[in-house]
């Protein structure tokens, strides 16, 4: 395999290489928004004349390599009036086409022109959905706050995780296998409030793409799904602002030209106000302690027009969540003074920062250099100290004890990336990587202090540096007038410890048109991933633990093939259908008791490792334009794992494996002032462990007593059915043009029928004192408002 | 203000509280089931446990069966004796007793009951390897295991019979020149990477060493084992070497697993391994040799 894999990427470059550019006409340029400067990400860029289709790159830059002299260039965005103008080209000079398009009336039907907002069947990549982020703003959410993983998680194939939580399991995968990126920088928790937020400031947003199979060469290191989330430039144009107030957070978004049409920046923050909300409350209740909960995000970034060709951006996230509780109390007793001061906190979050520089090196030549730097931590820390004050003496003994428990991983990197467009059927991508890891996964810190006695340990887990190298190389390669065929490899190095791991991944996808309106899909992809999550799944704290692989635990590795029709219906309507085979290696998993949290064990050995395997349907139904939008999803699926160390050998049920899954997601203008969101969900309930008897343990041989150990039976992991999810969401929302901009209001109810959807179990008594299987939800039915402003 | 707070809390509070429902079973996962263990083992009368389970939701704790028909066949199916009731849900044959190498399937029929049988076989007696001590080690604060606690050392010689199953390896001590069969074993431990995994949760000191054949199947092993006491001195080492089924290493490790596990919020679910068909527990098979070092 990987002697095919490796002369099929020798071909490709000679390919590329040896590619005609005789006869042959170029055009580039950037689309972007008209009124702010934005640049739009995949944008979709053809030519009437000849036929060619591209979209622009995450840059909003496309380039072209046309056969013939003239040019009738159609260029369409979701939310956008489509773009559409023609010119003849000068085989010795470049033609730049720089579009800016116009965010679409939605008072009127949108014109379609062709199949203009059909690219669905023209694209060679399939199972992937570029969000539009209004449509995130515009749909139901809980407690007013908008999400993106909430959104992510009503598409097909993508499964979400226990009752309000932001985690995401895409065809059978683990939460650790979705490679989510912000601004080309891999994150490593994107969850708030325990996951029941994401880190994701819709406001700040451009650009969501989610890619479940078929994955493009570019992409790597992550086994089921990339998230591609590009930040906002910043207005060229004017300043801008605009946030919103709810029952949970506020935030704000500030934009603005630095110098017009040459230098942008934005600023954007969202912070919680939970803990001046339950200050009082903590306060009336315990005088002596304080407590809280809150978390915040900030986004920040500058992008600099040095010319046409060369552009440079900086960008900054730092995110937190903190729990604490605090204590100090002192009292008096028997001629002693005794004071207890804790000090006790829970904090987790993240902190990018990337410089990146564009360069359009040729006309036919794209290139873009980034150095990233990524961390995320958890920290837990625990603070007691006692004091006792001789009242005659006045002197003081002083006793300390501190725990604290770190898991960390720092990120720091550079890559290059290049678009080349040589001649009318290829477009080629390539670039390299390198990345150093360091983690520090789970160490636990003692110190104790009494009088003379002092103690201070370090255990658990070790940290470690790995180095992560990646080359990549694509053609995306048009055979014919029907056939277009992307064919890539992904080359993945990884070293740590001494141990060096490596893996030549080959992409494949194609399209074939049935007709101008329809066509079938295939794609094989192989992946490696050279990092684990180790998950606990018994409580809701964020106390994953990422680790690499070392010489005992090895890369995870899966290949994936789907296969696809996908139809543009018209007038704004596409339906694509996919079915899918998922098969995983060396997964990892902890064993049956072991302990995740204090242990005095490295990681390794709590450990074991297995396989999985994931297949399934999925069914989308959008639409994407007009006064009503929205999709209605349905994925029939099955995942399963089996472990030699774990229920015995025998393959169970993944924890998210839900058979059905749902989604239906409308929003609706019904004039100037007023839309309406609808969401309903329904999913299979989770596959969770579960006793359901008791009986008595082997007797102990020697013994004629009737003492016997009881054992609560599990049957298998994994060997209980909770009920089915699901949920229906309604909002509507309210917008008046004010003097200074824009305000509105947004009233929803999350859970409208008020179902309980279960967030966890537990035995308890009924009223008549049977023993019962109780469920517990999370959020009833919850209204919600907010108001947001823009000027 | 504070007030206002207050009830605004207390509202969502019991809204939130208020957010629970009854989740059915389905009859089939907790109705009932006997549990049969059987530990056979050569030239000992074949003796069973009896009770039955009681569902995750009924009151009460699992009963012992008197007076339930419990019996053995061969692998073939053929009677060969009945279990006779002795009390407190311990059954033993009349005459039958265990021969190494031989198959046996033991039966339980109770009224109102899911019968339930189990099949195992006997391993042959392990042959005696060499055992040497090596050297005794005082209480050694830096050293290996407990801290504090003196060892010895031991070379320990497994020689295997070619037949996949797995050794236990005890450690007792009783009195020097005495012929008593002491009822608790000694801490053991090994380093050598043969040996089944190590300890889960918290501790890594156990009172056993298991170890799989698969790697020295048909020849021989020799590990260094350390014996952990307090005592030297008037005591002496003996080892209990135990050649076990696959049956009996699923229920013991799953067993120690389950009893470390139980009630820890932080750790994961363990299932006790069960090979009774139509029912709980486990029908098993060892035989040991005890060896004087």
């Amino acid at each position: 395999m990987k002697h095919f894999t490796l002369s099929l990427f020798l071909l490709f470059c000679s390919t590329a290489v040896l590619a005609q550019t005789r006869g042959t006409y170029t055009i580039n340029g950037f689309v972007t928004d008209e009124a702010t400067g934005e640049k739009l990400i995949n944008a979709y860029v053809f030519d009437k004349v000849s036929q060619q289709g591209t979209t622009t790159n995450a840059y909003g830059f496309y380039s072209m390599t046309l056969p013939k002299d003239s040019v009738a260039l159609q260029v369409s965005y979701v939310g956008y009036a489509p773009y559409l103008k023609g010119s003849f080209l000068n085989r010795r000079t470049v033609t730049e086409m720089d579009v800016m398009l116009i965010q679409d009336n939605i008072l009127e039907e949108v014109e379609v022109i062709g199949s203009i907002s059909g690219e669905v069947q023209e694209r060679t990549q399939m199972s992937s959905v570029n969000l539009d982020i209004k449509t995130v703003k515009n749909l139901p959410v809980l407690l007013g706050e908008t999400d993106l993983l909430k959104v992510i998680q009503l598409l097909p194939g993508v499964q979400s995780g226990t009752e309000g939580t932001s985690g995401f399991y895409v065809r059978g995968g683990g939460p650790d296998q979705n490679l989510i990126l912000i601004d080309g920088v891999p994150v490593y928790n994107v969850s708030h409030l325990f996951g029941f937020f994401s880190v994701f400031n819709a406001d700040a947003i451009n650009n969501v793409q989610l890619i479940k199979g078929g994955f493009p060469a570019e992409y790597g290191g992550r086994l089921s799904s990339v998230l591609d989330v590009r930040m906002k430039e910043g207005n060229m144009k004017e300043w801008k602002a605009e946030g919103s107030v709810g029952v949970i957070s506020s935030k704000l978004t500030v934009e603005g030209p630095l110098w017009k049409d040459r230098t942008s920046m934005i600023v954007s923050g969202r912070r919680t106000y939970l803990d001046v909300l339950t200050q009082p409350i903590i306060l009336a209740n315990n005088p002596n302690g304080s407590g809280g909960y809150y978390f915040y995000d900030f986004n920040a970034k500058v992008n600099h027009k040095i010319n046409r060709n060369n552009q440079l951006y900086l960008s900054f996230y730092n995110g937190l969540d903190e729990a604490y509780i605090r204590y100090n109390d002192s009292y008096e007793n028997s001629g002693f003074r005794n004071q207890t001061l804790s000090d006790n906190s829970l904090n987790w979050g993240n902190r990018i920062a990337t410089a990146r520089w564009n360069w359009i090196v040729t006309p036919k030549l794209f290139s873009n250099v980034t150095a990233t730097y990524s961390r995320y931590r958890f920290l837990t820390d625990l603070n007691l100290e006692e004091n006792q004050t001789d009242l005659n003496t006045m002197i003081t003994t002083n006793n300390r004890f501190a725990v604290t428990y770190l898991s960390e991983i720092v990120d720091k990197g550079a890559r290059w990336d290049f678009d080349y467009a040589p001649s009318p059927n290829h477009a080629i991508k390539f670039g390299a990587s390198y990345t150093q890891h360091a983690y520090e996964p789970g160490v636990n810190t003692i110190t104790f202090a009494s009088g003379s006695n002092s103690l201070d340990t370090n255990f658990g887990s070790f940290p470690k540096v790995a180095d992560d190298y990646v080359a990549y190389f694509q053609d995306d390669w048009k055979i014919g007038d029907r056939l277009r065929v992307n064919m890539g490899v992904h080359f993945n190095g990884f070293s740590v410890d001494e141990v060096n791991y490596q893996s030549l991944q080959p992409r494949l996808s194609a399209r074939y048109l049935l007709s101008e309106k329809s066509s079938i899909k295939w794609s094989y992809v192989q992946m490696a991933q050279y990092m684990h999550l180790l998950s606990n799944q018994t409580i809701g704290l964020p106390t994953d633990l990422w680790v690499p692989v070392t010489e005992n635990i090895r890369p995870q590795e899966a290949w994936q093939t789907a296969l696809g029709y996908a139809h543009n219906l018209g007038e704004g309507w596409e339906l694509t259908l996919e079915g899918y085979y998922k098969d995983m290696q060396n997964l990892i998993e902890y064993k049956d008791g072991a302990s995740f949290l204090f242990g005095f064990q490295d990681w390794q050995e709590k450990v074991t490792s297995g396989r999985g395997w994931a297949y399934g349907m999925e069914f989308l139904l959008e639409k994407k334009s007009g006064r009503t939008t929205g999709w209605l999803g349905y994925t029939l699926a099955k995942t399963m794992r089996q472990f030699d160390e774990i229920n015995f050998g025998n393959p169970y049920p993944y924890t998210y494996d839900r058979r059905h899954d749902v989604s239906l997601t409308m929003s609706h203008q019904f004039n100037e002032a007023w839309s309406g969101g609808l969401v309903w969900v329904y999913g299979t309930g989770r596959a969770t462990t579960l006793p359901t008897r008791t009986y008595y343990a082997r007797p102990d041989g020697n013994s004629w007593e009737p003492w016997y150990y009881t054992i609560d039976q599990v049957s298998g992991r994994n060997n209980f059915r909770e009920p089915a999810y699901h949920r229906l969401d309604l909002s509507v929302t309210h917008t008046k043009q004010k003097k200074w901009g824009e305000a509105s209001w947004q009233f929803g109810v999350y859970n409208a029928y008020n179902r309980i959807n279960i967030f966890f179990m537990d035995f308890g008594s009924d009223d008549n004192g049977n023993r019962v299987l109780k469920g517990y939800g999370l959020f009833p039915m919850i209204p919600s408002v907010s108001y947001a402003f823009k000027f | 203000m504070k007030r206002f707070i207050t009830l605004l809390t207390s509202v969502a509070a019991l809204a939130l509280l208020s957010c629970e429902r009854i989740i059915p079973f389905n009859s089939e996962d907790v109705d009932p089931l006997i549990t049969l263990y059987t530990t056979l083992q050569p030239d000992s009368f074949v003796e069973a446990s009896v009770s039955r389970s009681v569902g995750i939701l009924d009151q009460g704790q699992p009963l012992l069966l008197d007076n339930a028909q419990v019996w053995a066949e061969d692998s073939n199916g053929i009677f060969l004796d009945s279990l006779y009731f002795l009390g407190s849900g311990k059954y033993r044959a009349a005459s039958l007793v265990g021969q190494e190498g031989q198959s046996y399937q033991i039966h339980a029929k109770y009224p109102n009951l899911t019968p339930a049988y189990g099949r195992a076989t006997i391993p042959f007696v392990p042959a005696e390897g060499a055992v040497d001590s090596i050297e005794a080690v005082e209480g050694n604060l830096n050293g290996p295991g407990p801290i504090a606690l003196p060892y010895v050392s031991y070379s320990f010689e497994v020689i295997d019979d070619g037949r996949p199953g797995y050794y236990f390896i005890e450690a007792y001590e009783r009195l020097r020149g005495t012929t008593t069969i002491p009822n608790y074993a000694l801490e053991v431990e090994t380093d050598d990477p043969y040996v089944t995994g190590s300890g889960f949760g918290q501790f890594q000191w156990k009172q056993r060493i298991d170890l799989s054949n698969e790697l020295f199947l048909g020849g021989s092993h020799t590990l260094n084992i350390r014996v952990y006491q307090w005592e030297f001195s008037g005591m002496e080492i003996l080892f209990k070497l135990k050649k076990v089924d696959q049956a009996t290493f699923f229920y013991q490790r799953s067993l120690d697993q389950y009893q470390r596990a139980n009630g820890n919020p932080f750790t994961q679910p363990v299932s006790v391994y069960s090979n009774v068909a139509d029912g709980l527990g486990v029908v098993s098979a060892e035989a040991y040799r005890w060896i004087l070092p």
